[in-house]
């Protein structure tokens, strides 16, 4: 699709205001943002371990014991089959 | 808009705590942010607690995020994905609701109703707010908030030409529900 394909109706799309929020909500959430960041600022190390152990070492424990899980049933069915 | 080296740059202070960067993201996205969450929700009070949401997962994750990842196409994902994940819990306590008969009929006004001047405007809302979610994000994305289309697709999780087509069935329904209206005395 090509800007040729637009109907009239784009126009006063692109046009719709945006909305903003009241100044007071706006600073509510700057405020709990900025102490968010601070706080996340001051663990870095806890922060660093953490994202480590969730992005890291648990889905490799959780596929290992998987593999292990497989091999295990697979090789059981194939003794089971011999005898 | 950011560029790819100033939303770079943002990404790298934010990562140092630097709360000026968060500012001048806030400052920059909030009000389009806002806007898209009114006119995806139709609600004024679900679309600042997605807004709040949004903001304070920013700050959450602003240590973890990639060095090249764009703040606007993020910020609308994350927002556009707490509204899906609101709407699923939405719909499960209505239906159980409905299935009760408890659940009530709505006569609250919508949000543009005190906000929108001139009738063209408020039917074009209207008829935008009366799109199926799928074509009313698609719509919103590549008109109100100005994406690409290959973007929006990013953003929605689907590729560039799924995002086409929704743009494309969102607009001629658009087109049909205006002349409708304009039929209408």
């Amino acid at each position: 699709m090509n800007d040729d394909d637009m109907p009239s109706d784009d126009s006063e799309l692109r046009e719709l205001p945006a909305i903003d929020i009241a100044p007071a909500r706006a600073e509510t959430i700057r405020r709990r943002a900025h102490a968010i960041l601070r706080a996340e600022q001051q663990a870095p190390l806890v922060g660093s371990w953490a994202y480590l152990y969730e992005r890291r070492v648990e889905p490799a424990l959780l596929i290992g014991a998987g593999v292990c899980q497989v091999i295990w049933a697979v090789h059981g069915t194939l003794q089971l089959l011999m005898h | 808009m950011d560029s790819p080296a100033d939303s770079r740059a943002l990404v790298a202070r934010l990562a140092r705590g630097d709360t000026r960067a968060f500012d001048v993201v806030y400052d920059r996205h909030r009000a389009p942010l806002h806007a898209f969450l009114v006119r995806l929700t139709g609600s004024a009070s679900l679309a600042e607690d997605l807004l709040q949401e949004t903001w304070l997962r920013l700050a959450r994750h602003s240590r973890r995020l990639p060095p090249e990842t764009q703040l606007r196409p993020w910020l609308f994902t994350v927002a556009r994905n707490l509204y899906r994940s609101h709407r699923r819990w939405a719909l499960l306590d209505a239906g159980r609701l409905r299935e009760l008969g408890w659940l009530p009929v709505a006569s609250t006004p919508g949000p543009f109703d005190a906000t929108v001047e001139g009738e063209a405007r408020r039917e074009l809302e209207q008829a935008v707010g009366a799109l199926p979610l799928d074509q009313r994000e698609a719509l919103l994305l590549c008109t109100v908030s100005g994406f690409e289309p290959s973007e929006a697709a990013n953003i929605l999780g689907i590729s560039a030409e799924a995002a086409r087509q929704r743009l494309a069935r969102a607009r001629a329904k658009l087109r049909e529900r205006l002349r409708a209206l304009e039929v209408m005395p």
